[in-house]
């Protein structure tokens, strides 16, 4: 994992006086609040319903073990002792109080974190794979691209007041992960016939209240070029893109107004001015920062071993070759898993993990996943190096930790925003919901049953909980100052990227689970075989039979 | 029409002799002379480049502190080589300074802003290449 030299942490630690400095003068009323919130937002730093929101950057997805300690330790300390894991892998407080930020952004520099440009209208946090250098369909190690992004989009001068916010997410494996088809840019790592690394750039892609997959506009780029073609994209957004109306300052809507291909030619005519310039990646760069991302020395021993040891586990215990089954996945290294453990337990907020689990997984990590975890965009965690033959022992740790349920890629582990319960943009709440599902589809056999399925949750059209790209999506509507839901299906956020299509009148909070029932009922009677997901069923039946389900006169 | 002005310098913190001023359309109007020129974030700077380059000095107005198009003008006319003085005006703020800095400006047209945004904290170290700072810093100390 990326270590800060002292660069950075300079870097890092003078962000935190200014940001101390800038807050004593709004405390003080030298500063308005207008001109407060874009400091305070490039910090990290929201007003919302009840409390401010603190958002805590993961760069790309990747926590250390000291690290996840220490958010345990602020959050004991500032807030209310849990923390959330956010749909762009970034760790969220709900309660902090404003005069206790800087404090906390200085504890968090401590241990190489900070809240930078999480919010606000700047270059995010980059976001990637979870199972980044350790999937086994991995094609190119994503994160030394990460972390470059990170640098330079990290206080970068020109682009601290973008027409809106600005979200980049790599992809380096076969399967895409990292939903690229869904960000202002999404870049795809591949190698050409020569072996050599290239880049695909996909822009104008998003949620929100106009979904949009992104655009290819460049497939072939060689990776040396990669911050500079980055940057003549970014002119050309922040110069062209629309600041009178915020709902059309997204990327997506000025590459659907100049057409893609005239978007194309102004970024190629912006890069003849930078390309070849300063900030042309030497191979010596991407090789130093490489360097932070070799594999680690992997004990494991014997493959065979580990495997064999694995296979008896799950034949002497059903339950945890179903957690198996669903929560671990292929591993480049032979002998080892990546182990997901889901935040979804019934009850709790989807992606809110306490102090107490996050001090015994930091344990955890420490004692089977070389000190590492990731964090996920479905609001999960995940360990990546586990030998196979240690996973029945952290199986067994994790149970009194509530942390063992084994739904992984099922439909209670399900994508939801904050709702109505914290958000004030809300039109309904959603934490509800996804517990009134969780409830009705807790059986654990009816969901293996179903398998694997995305269901995703917005509380109103920003969309924060992905609602577009779930197989099954909830939106919450205002109808006549009522809390309702939309229910969309059909949507994927993976390389097969598709939008949901909305199934029809909306419905109250309370017929929701008999809804969602209704779905999955028409689903395995439309099935051919187990094997056949409920996507692959909507792509082959249409929408018809779901709304007849739903709608039609029984 | 024409505006005369004064500004401070970054480099003295003196008060700079006025000098006039065109506005974007009025300079194309009088025919692109090489004088100082005053655009806004809105305008369009394209076809103007080349003539713009011989400008003395050039002072962007910012229709609002949250509209960066002025950042990339700047950084922009900097890339393409413009030697002369380039003031930011309008709506910013001190906080925005050393942003603006990097980004090639030399002064705020505001005298009052300027000096308390010199006694604002920053950031002494920086990532990317800009205007004032040639090399990246993975081309820098890192790649000793
Ligand atoms: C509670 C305070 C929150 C507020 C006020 C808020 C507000 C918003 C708004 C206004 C947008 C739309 C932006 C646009 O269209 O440009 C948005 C998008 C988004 N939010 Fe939130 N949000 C909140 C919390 C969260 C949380 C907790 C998460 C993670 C679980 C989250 C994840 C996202 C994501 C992933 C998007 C991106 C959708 C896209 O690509 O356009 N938000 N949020
Ligand atoms: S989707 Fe809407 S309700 Fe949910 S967190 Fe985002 S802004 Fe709030």
């Amino acid at each position: 994992m990326y270590q800060y030299d002292q660069l950075d942490q300079t870097i890092v630690n003078e962000r935190v006086a200014q940001f101390r400095e800038q807050t004593e003068r709004y405390l003080r009323g030298d500063l308005s609040d207008a001109q407060y919130l874009p400091l305070r937002l490039q910090n990290g730093l929201y007003v919302q319903r009840l409390a401010p929101m603190l958002r805590i950057a993961v760069p790309y997805g990747l926590i250390s073990s000291a690290q996840l300690r220490a958010i345990a330790r602020i959050s004991r300390r500032y807030d209310k002792g849990y923390a959330h894991i956010s749909t762009r892998q970034n760790i969220q407080l709900n309660w902090p109080q404003l005069e206790d930020v800087p404090d906390i952004l200085a504890d968090l520099a401590e241990v190489q974190m900070h809240a930078i440009q999480t919010s606000g209208n700047c270059i995010r946090n980059t976001t990637t794979d979870q199972f980044a250098g350790v999937a086994a369909d991995e094609v190119v190690d994503p994160r030394p691209y990460c972390e470059i992004i990170r640098q330079w989009s990290t206080l970068h001068p020109e682009f601290a007041f973008l027409p809106r916010k600005f979200k980049i997410a790599v992809n380096g494996a076969e399967e895409d992960r990292a939903a690229i088809h869904f960000h202002d840019i999404g870049i795809e790592l591949y190698r050409n016939t020569h072996g050599a690394v290239r880049l695909k750039f996909l822009v104008g892609g998003g949620l929100g209240r106009t979904p949009v997959i992104g655009s290819m506009i460049r497939d072939d780029l060689d990776p040396e070029h990669m911050l500079t073609y980055l940057e003549a994209i970014l002119r050309v957004y922040n110069l062209h893109g629309r600041r009178d109306n915020k709902y059309k300052a997204r990327i997506k809507i000025l590459v659907k107004a100049m057409g893609v291909e005239a978007f194309r030619d102004a970024v190629d005519a912006e890069w003849e001015t930078s390309r070849n310039g300063p900030n042309t990646l030497s191979d010596h760069a991407l090789a130093e920062v490489a360097g932070h991302f070799t594999a680690p020395a992997y004990s494991a021993k014997d493959a065979s071993a580990e495997s064999a040891f694995l296979a008896e586990a799950c034949a002497r215990e059903p339950l945890f070759a179903g957690w198996v089954k669903r929560n671990t996945m292929a591993h480049k290294q032979p002998g080892y898993r990546a182990v997901t453990i889901t935040l979804k337990a019934t009850g709790q907020a989807p992606g809110d993990i306490s102090a107490a689990q996050m001090d015994a997984l930091a344990e955890l990590a420490d004692e089977f996943s070389l000190g590492e975890l990731r964090t996920t965009h479905e609001q999960n965690m995940v360990l990546a190096d586990v030998p196979q033959s240690e996973l029945m022992t952290l199986w067994q740790a994790l149970q009194p930790l509530g942390l063992a349920a084994s739904n992984a890629g099922h439909i209670t582990d399900m994508i939801c925003c904050p709702g109505g319960d914290f958000c004030s943009l809300a039109n309904a709440k959603s934490i509800p919901v996804a517990q009134a599902l969780q409830e009705r589809f807790e059986a654990m056999d009816y969901q293996y049953d179903l398998g694997p399925i995305e269901l995703n949750i917005s509380g109103c059209m920003n969309a924060c909980g992905h609602h577009h790209v779930g197989h099954i999506g909830i939106l919450g509507v205002d109808k006549k100052g009522q809390e309702f839901y939309q229910v969309c299906i059909g949507g994927s956020q993976a390389g097969n990227a598709s939008i949901a299509r909305i199934l029809g009148p909306s419905f109250s909070r309370a017929d929701l689970p008999t809804v969602i029932e209704k779905l999955l009922e028409r689903y395995l009677e439309l099935r051919e075989s187990e094997q056949e997901q409920f996507l692959s069923v909507y792509e082959r039946c249409g929408i018809e039979p779901f709304k007849d389900a739903v709608y039609g006169k029984a | 029409m024409e505006k005369p002005e004064q500004y401070l310098s970054a480099e003295t913190g003196n008060a700079v002799a006025t000098l006039h001023s065109f506005h974007l359309q009025d300079w194309i109007e009088a025919g692109k002379p090489a004088a100082a020129v005053i655009v806004a974030t809105e305008d369009t700077l394209a076809e103007h480049y080349t003539d713009l380059l011989s400008a003395p000095r050039i002072t962007i107005e910012f229709a609002g502190f949250m509209d960066g198009r002025g950042f990339s003008h700047a950084a922009k006319l900097r890339q393409l080589g413009f030697k002369g003085e380039l003031v930011a005006g309008g709506d910013v703020l001190a906080d925005q300074w050393v942003f603006l800095q990097r980004c090639g400006f030399d002064a705020l047209d505001n005298i009052a802003l300027t000096a308390s945004a010199e006694t604002l904290p920053g950031i002494s170290e920086r990532y990317q290449a800009d205007a004032r700072e040639l090399e990246p810093l993975f081309r820098r100390k890192r790649s000793a």
